[in-house]
């Protein structure tokens, strides 16, 4: 289980790195809540990969270097989710693994 | 096989390919470069920028990145041989022209234009997308009247009519379609192209992809896209990559399923031992990303259902875009796929071919194939290019994978025979999810290729114009000059099943003394003075006396597997002759009558059919035997009196008198007669004859080019079919191209 204070912490700075980022661009600004899909942001995959860049900068780790694929990340809740697990006492096992190994029989 | 595999496991193997890619006008130039490590991006300069429409203050612009990988001649097409007029070939997009002509090579490549046509051949094609079209560009020269539904603008350009275009013009008549899924496309096209073979739909499959982009020769000011690379080189995998650069190219391959290839003695390439395609859904960040999970799943069921093991690969030939985002991404997928069976690390070598030509768009997946499956042919890795040290986010030293950075034996990095199987697999993504992964293996080596130097094989080549037949000639005489030596029977046996015959011919024997490249080389030099081409009447001229072959000599000719049909005919009219009891003598001269007789209708089963048969002597035997059985099956033997005339007067006597030639004034007459020596030939017409002295199997195939050069259509497929050799991948068709473009009025 996840501390949900750690998770409220992230949250208060993913929301600020993606108003920087959205503001380095010249977008409109829109509210950022943690169910938000990165899409209706209108943030590409590149912006979320200076979304990252910057986070590993303030957290001094990439959750997304091993545990987690960033592909899989759909909302602000799940990119959340990844850095408080990084914060954790060990790391979470990737559900994608499991699903692989069910499509790994004939 | 001592367990049988369920069909949709089959494996299929690819049995020919063409292609056109940027600086490589076929596939034996693109092999070149692979192997050399060449790269075809190419500077383009001031006057090819601004006849592309970019004016000099865009091209002098800071950070106008002039590079791109250029395919030749994009303008050019062989419309007569296609049957397009001018008119319309200016009106056909340059992807639909230029995959008529790469997927004809394709089929010859194989050896299989004609039993294509025979069979049930599908077509599976893709092209390129519509804001880079010819259409899109030049919509205003292009008839801008009439571009209504089904206009020849509208048939000509949209990509509905690609496929069936191009079933139309090479008569291949099983299920046609084009496949759209970006930049996976082509391997998308390749699957289905696949289960319709392991459903039993078809018999071959002509897979292609054709993706030229208009304006062609332009470059891109730098930051115009995040794909696109920053300094106009790509460089997959590498630290300082920043993107890719599209490019143009047309490819074609041939799909047949692998038992077939063995039965027919097809020249293998690589085997697909399978591939899986899904999409990555909603579940990433847009529309336009990538996703680990969508490619991991494509990996890991292709694997599964090639009955591998991952640590079996040894060779994935990735999308590798050379984006800083992408290639991470792709390699972490191939991780996930690949650790669910081997945690070691750096046994797979991984390249992009994309370093080397850019990225093709819908074609890029084909062009993956096709480095693949000559790789694996030549048992040869080849470098990825522009790989320096890697994407900080790809951990190599902790990985399955490395990238290929040299020409090397592969079964030897791998210590390993070189017969023994080696594995390789395409992973092929395109915006909008569909991802696709395939499974290749290398082909077990064809059976029984001794090289030949004892036998004479006769060789009939032909082309639309004299001019073409020279250059094909000479086109032959610098592959077998260049080559290793040739197995002149495969040689032989694949020109000759497999080469449409058009009006201009060159056809002889090529005599077991004879240097090969010589022979062609003497071909080409000596084909503008030969007789012009001719389409004949055929006549069969028999004023034969008995040809005296002894019974021994007769029993050797029909006992040779290539004439068990004419030995049946034999037996069954020596049988009708022979049903009253007769002496020795009486029944020799029976069976010299039944093997002419069979002689004669072995000619017809070759293709070889008369309009009219003139006899004289001898020959009026001969003639009336074909006549009865002709009409009825037990007539010879019902007709006693038939057979005392032949025993009393069978010897014959020569012509006495020139016979009268049908219509001999107004048509060629192409005489065909055993003793040439007896034969007055009309004005209008030429002789061939079939044996002058004892009929031997030198004599038939003198006489079968002989024929074939006077402009009879012969039938190979019917002459080898109980003598197969093995097929080689030779020459193709030399083009006459001309310039097909909506130039300013």
């Amino acid at each position: 289980m996840l501390n949900h204070q750690v998770i409220e912490q992230v949250f208060d700075q993913v929301e600020y790195q993606i108003a920087q980022i959205l503001g380095s661009k010249g977008g409109p600004l829109v509210a950022v809540e943690i169910d938000s899909r990165f899409s209706d942001l209108g943030l590409s995959s590149l912006d979320l990969a200076t979304l990252i860049s910057n986070l590993e900068t303030v957290y001094e780790t990439d959750p997304f270097a091993e545990a987690v694929a960033i592909t899989s990340i759909v909302t602000v809740a799940d990119l959340c989710r990844a850095y408080a697990a990084q914060g954790g006492a060990g790391l979470g096992a990737d559900p994608l693994d499991a699903q692989l190994r069910d499509l790994r029989q004939l | 096989m001592s367990q049988a595999v369920p069909s949709h496991l089959d494996t299929l193997a690819i049995v020919g390919l063409a292609c056109r890619f940027p600086g490589a006008p076929d596939q034996r130039v693109f092999w070149e470069n692979l192997r050399e490590g060449r790269e075809s991006i190419v500077e383009l300069d001031d006057r090819q920028l601004s006849a592309a429409g970019v004016t000099r203050a865009q091209w002098s612009e800071p950070g106008y990145i002039r590079r791109s990988p250029v395919l030749e001649d994009i303008e050019g097409f062989d419309a007569r041989f296609f049957g397009v007029s001018a008119r319309e070939a200016v009106l056909l997009d340059p992807q639909h022209r230029l995959l008529l002509e790469v997927g004809y090579e394709a089929l010859e490549d194989a050896a299989h234009v004609k039993s294509a046509q025979a069979g049930v051949t599908g077509v599976f094609a893709c092209m390129g997308g519509i804001t880079t079209s010819y259409l899109h560009h030049f919509a205003d020269r292009l008839d801008p009247q009439h571009h209504e539904t089904a206009s020849l603008v509208h048939q000509g350009n949209d990509k509905d009519f690609l496929a069936t275009r191009l079933s139309f013009k090479l008569n291949l008549t099983g299920p046609s379609m084009t496949v759209q899924t970006a930049c996976s496309s082509s391997l998308v096209a390749l699957h289905l192209a696949c289960n319709a073979l392991r459903l039993g739909e078809i018999d071959t499959a002509l897979v292609g992809a054709s993706a030229i982009r208009i304006p062609h020769h332009i470059g891109y000011p730098i930051g115009q896209s995040p794909l696109l690379s920053r300094d106009g080189r790509c460089c997959p995998f590498s630290s300082d990559a920043s993107g890719t650069l599209f490019g143009s190219g047309v490819a074609s391959v041939i799909v047949r399923r692998h038992v077939d290839a063995l039965r027919d003695g097809d020249h293998v390439y690589a085997l697909i031992r399978s591939s899986h395609v899904n999409n990555d859904g909603a579940m990433k960040i847009g529309y336009t990303a990538t996703s680990v999970p969508g490619q991991a799943k494509a990996m890991v069921r292709a694997i599964t259902l090639a009955r591998a093991d991952a640590r079996q690969i040894s060779y994935v030939e990735c999308h590798g875009t050379a984006t800083t985002l992408g290639d991470p991404l792709e390699i972490k997928a191939l991780e996930k796929a690949f650790r669910l069976d081997t945690q070691d690390n750096g046994f797979c070598a991984i390249g992009s071919v994309k370093s080397n030509i850019g990225h093709l768009e819908q074609a890029a997946g084909i062009a993956s194939l096709i480095k693949v499956a000559l790789m694996l042919k030549h048992d040869t890795l080849v470098p990825s290019l522009n790989y320096t040290t890697a994407n900080p986010r790809i951990d190599f030293e902790r990985s399955p994978f490395r990238v290929s950075q040299d020409t090397r034996v592969w079964s030897q990095a791998l210590g390993q025979p070189a017969d023994a199987p080696r594995l390789a697999a395409i992973n092929c993504l395109g915006i909008g999810g569909t991802n696709v992964f395939s499974v290749l293996q290398s082909a077990p080596p064809a059976p029984g290729h001794e090289v030949e130097g004892t036998v004479d094989v006769p060789i009939c080549l032909s082309a639309a114009t004299r001019d073409q037949l020279r250059q094909y000639l000479l086109r032959f005489a610098e592959f077998t000059r260049a080559g290793a030596p040739i197995d002149r029977r495969a040689l032989a046996y694949t020109v000759n099943i497999s080469r449409s015959a058009h009006r201009e011919r060159f056809a002889r024997v090529l005599k077991a003394d004879m240097d090969v490249e010589r022979f062609f080389a003497d071909a080409a030099q000596g084909v503008m003075e030969a007789p012009g081409s001719f389409a004949p009447r055929l006549v069969l001229y028999l004023c034969e006396q008995p040809q005296h072959l002894d019974g021994a000599n007769r029993q050797a000719w029909l006992a040779s597997p290539r004439y068990h049909a004419m030995a049946a005919d034999y037996a069954g009219c020596l049988d009708r002759l022979c049903g009253v009891q007769l002496d020795v003598d009486a029944t020799a001269r029976c069976a010299e009558l039944a093997f002419e007789v069979a002689l004669y209708k072995q000619l017809a089963r070759w293709g070889v059919l008369f309009e009219a048969v003139i006899d004289a002597g001898y020959g009026y035997w001969i003639n009336r035997c074909l006549q009865l059985e002709r009409e009825a099956s037990q007539a010879v033997e019902a007709s006693p009196a038939w057979l005392q005339g032949f025993l009393q007067d069978g010897r014959g006597a020569a012509q006495v008198e020139p016979p009268c030639w049908p219509d001999s004034n107004s048509a060629a007459v192409l005489v065909v007669s055993r003793q040439a020596w007896a034969v007055t030939v009309p004005p209008s017409g030429r002789c061939v004859h079939l044996a002058d002295g004892v009929l031997t199997f030198a004599e038939i195939e003198r006489f079968a080019c002989a024929a074939v050069q006077m402009g009879v259509s012969f039938d190979w497929l019917e002459y080898y079919r109980v003598a197969q050799a093995q097929k080689l991948s030779l020459p193709t068709y030399p083009f006459a191209r001309q310039r097909y473009w909506p130039d300013e009025a």
